[in-house]
């Protein structure tokens, strides 16, 4: 008998142990994880920010600005004129008045 | 009868025998004490009635309010990319600067007060909030200088008593009303700098702010983090943060009408008000969460009392090819400003799916910049504005022609002496023609040559036409405020009317419209799919073929030779090294009812390459005042100057042979070889 209430108390006191660890434990975690919470924020934050400057540094307007004004660039010009078109595998129309037939009346009840 | 039991081996003793109660206490105390404790037992009861039942919302709110707590958690809106990953929009946490200029100036002027002093800033601090009037002893008798900077700052309340006490009356002494140009001091400087304000600025608000007493200024809103964290580190007393999102546009004016633009909404929060940003507001706007925690007195979190997580918005990934958009936009530009004309548009469709790789209007504004977010120049004009197109309307006549067999690429149309009657109206072409054939209408843009195509149909055909072109139909999905255009029924059109829309007049279209239209010849199977904002991984299905497999390579061809054929109006269109077509048009403004005489808009809708198209370009330039003002003279180059950047960005490979008369020298692009 005296074997159980020991027993029984020691029991009791391991589970008030075990309680004030499991809680110690949960504010810890808590604690835990909102700092997790707060640095994945911060990480989102900084991703989104050199996202932005990526883009920024990037932009065509800003290339073409230096590529003009700091590297002395042109777009180089072709000049069409001095080019012409060699027929190709898909000419155009052929569109030589007189060459094709001459409708005076259509169908639909339009003249031409 | 109660029994006192002792240990060991005394016997009972009886209580009333006890000697600890020979000496009984006077009855009155006994009673008074009894009393006296009832009556506290009985105000402490009838407090806890009251607070519990007069006052208990009260308690259990201030109960909550010093242990709960809620953490908000932010969400953060979409981000939108264009096809290739390129981001166009996207938000940043940033942070509010708050100005207490009370605040500011007390501790600029405590904190010299202490330096002339040589005394801690912080006891200085803590002996002034006492509010009770105290001696200073100082270490060593004030020098001239300081004494002269004491002076200076003409503080009441600051008396000597010796050379080593000073007594002061912190309830006389108003370090607000110190003399103090705030102007000089180096951490006001810096803050303006910080702030990239001018110093004089900064202070004069400061200023102003104080005389009015007025605290809790907004300095600046939307300051990036790295900025905020340079300016918290002046440690400046009076100035505190507060946390709000910034939404930044990286090309700013350049995709500012086809991503749009935020606003705050009446939660505070960034919601979509324009562009893109509104379409798609249900799937970029996020949902903010909120962590409830118990918290300790120290403020730590002891329990946890549920969080609902942040849901952050979707990312968006358009069908915009941020390079093609730029080279739109700089080649529109430099248009406008040559041709000294009022506004522009331009509109690249991917010439199969129906994506939109570039939508570019000017005058544009900055997004990035909310002071330019007012007036004419948020208006999207290749979405909303509807005019009467002119004659880039021809291809669609011609092609309803060819389809119902009443005409053939070489039927010849007589189009003299160049005027055409209608109900009694003339019908003009800017010259006598003579005789053209269905190709030449194109080539040459003839009104007189389309209008007796149109009227060799029936009504309700040309009103099929249109219809199977899209016109009078929303264009696509996600394109807020997209105009359907103006097209009466059918039923209600006079001769003139038929004679006209054959031509492009009478009706109105966006030319984002006109640039789907245009699908249909590009379109493998024929089709009109809407069009799309979004990038697709597979391209949609379109309907029923609008036209025959024959009809759509005859138009192909001859929209080339709009390009290409000697004395072509679209000339100006070509691009070296690719063979493109395309249609030109000139329409008169219609304004008040009245065809306005020397205001036009020039028009071009351009395909390229012809072997196997890719892109869809149309171009409006509006008004152009240097004396041309055709759509071959002035849009057409600036299609040209688009689809070469364009095809060269995309990698598609040249499809024309060029022979470069000048040298002499023929190159086989396709084959790679030179001769």
């Amino acid at each position: 008998m005296r074997s159980l209430r020991f027993l029984l108390l020691f029991a009791a006191v391991l589970s008030a142990l075990g309680a004030v660890t499991a809680r110690r434990q949960e504010i810890r975690l808590l604690r835990q994880v909102q700092a997790e919470e707060k640095n994945a924020l911060r990480l989102q934050q900084e991703y989104r920010e050199l996202l932005l400057d990526r883009s920024r540094l990037g932009s065509y307007a800003r290339v073409e600005l230096i590529a003009r004004s700091k590297l002395g660039m042109v777009v180089p010009v072709i000049n069409l004129p001095a080019a012409r078109a060699v027929p190709s595998d898909s000419p155009a129309v052929p569109a030589m008045p007189g060459t094709g037939r001459r409708i005076v009346a259509a169908a639909g009840g339009g003249a031409f | 009868m109660a029994i006192l039991r002792l240990r060991g081996r005394c016997r009972p003793l009886p209580i009333a025998t006890s000697p600890l109660l020979r000496n009984a206490l006077p009855g009155w105390r006994l009673r008074f004490v009894h009393g006296t404790l009832m009556l506290m037992f009985a105000a402490v009861a009838g407090m806890a009635f009251y607070l519990q039942m007069f006052l208990q919302s009260e308690s259990l709110a201030d109960g909550e309010k010093r242990s709960n707590h809620s953490q908000p958690l932010p969400a953060f809106r979409g981000m939108i990319f264009d096809r290739n990953g390129n981001l166009l929009a996207g938000s940043v946490m940033t942070r509010t600067i708050v100005a207490d200029p009370l605040q500011i100036k007390r501790d600029l002027v405590i904190q010299i007060l202490a330096d002339i002093l040589k005394q801690d800033f912080k006891q200085l601090e803590r002996n002034l909030l006492r509010k009770k009037t105290f001696s200073l002893e100082l270490a060593s008798p004030l020098s001239r200088d300081a004494r002269q900077r004491l002076i200076e700052l003409n503080l009441e309340g600051v008396y000597p008593e010796s050379d080593y006490i000073l007594r002061i009356e912190p309830e006389t002494l108003r370090p607000e009303k110190a003399t103090l140009p705030l102007g000089n001091q180096l951490l006001i400087r810096e803050l303006a700098s910080l702030l990239d304000m001018e110093t004089d600025n900064l202070v004069n608000l400061l200023e102003t702010s104080l005389a009015k007493g007025r605290r809790g200024i907004e300095l600046r809103r939307q300051v990036r983090e790295s900025r905020a964290s340079q300016i918290a580190e002046l440690g400046i007393a009076g100035i505190s943060q507060s946390g709000d999102f910034k939404r930044y546009y990286p090309m700013g004016a350049v995709s500012a009408h086809l991503v749009g633009y935020t606003g705050m909404d009446n939660r505070d929060q960034d919601s979509g008000l324009a562009g893109v940003e509104k379409s798609f507001e249900t799937d970029l706007s996020g949902t903010p969460g909120v962590w409830k925690t118990i918290r300790d007195r120290k403020g730590r979190p002891i329990e946890d009392k549920g969080v609902t997580h942040a849901a952050n918005g979707q990312d968006v990934r358009l069908s915009l090819d941020s390079r093609i958009q730029y080279l739109a936009f700089a080649a529109l530009q430099q248009a406008l400003s040559r041709h000294r004309a009022v506004a522009g548009s331009a509109v690249v469709l991917d010439a199969e799916s129906g994506e939109v790789l570039a939508l570019v209007n000017l005058p544009s504004f900055d997004p990035n910049d909310r002071r330019t977010l007012h007036g004419d120049k948020l208006f999207n004009r290749s979405v909303e504005y509807s005019y009467e197109l002119g004659s880039v309307m021809k291809p669609f006549t011609v092609a309803r022609g060819l389809e119902k067999g009443i005409i053939r690429p070489d039927t010849i149309l007589d189009c003299s002496p160049g005027s055409f009657q209608v109900s009694g109206e003339a019908i003009p072409d800017h010259r006598n023609f003579r005789e053209l054939s269905v190709a030449q209408v194109l080539q040459k843009s003839s009104n007189i040559g389309a209008a007796r195509i149109g009227m060799a149909m029936s009504r309700e055909e040309m009103g099929e036409n249109l219809a199977a072109f899209g016109f009078g139909q929303k264009p696509g999905e996600g394109f807020p405020a997209a105009t359907a255009g103006l097209v009466h029924s059918w039923h209600k059109w006079q001769a003139l009317d038929q004679s006209r829309i054959a031509y492009g007049y009478s009706f109105s279209a966006s030319i984002l419209q006109l640039a789907r239209a245009y699908l249909v010849f590009t379109r493998e199977d024929r089709s009109l799919p809407l069009l799309s904002m979004l990038a697709l991984d597979q391209h949609p299905a379109g309907g029923k073929p609008a036209l025959s497999a024959r009809t759509r390579h005859e138009m192909l061809d001859m929209l080339e030779s709009v390009v290409n054929a000697p004395g072509a109006t679209g000339g100006q269109a070509r691009v070296p090294g690719y063979r493109v077509g395309g249609k030109t048009g000139t329409a008169r403004k219609l304004i008040n009812r009245q065809y306005e005489s020397g205001r036009y808009l020039a028009t071009f809708v351009g395909i390229a390459p012809m072997s196997q198209p890719r892109l869809i370009i149309a171009v409006s330039i509006d008004e152009p005042k240097t004396g041309k003002y055709g759509g071959g003279d002035v849009a057409a180059p600036v299609f040209a100057e688009i689809a070469a950047g364009a095809l060269r960005s995309l990698g598609v490979t040249p499809d024309m042979p060029l022979q470069l008369a000048a040298e002499g020298i023929s190159v086989a692009v396709e084959s790679g070889e030179t001769q």
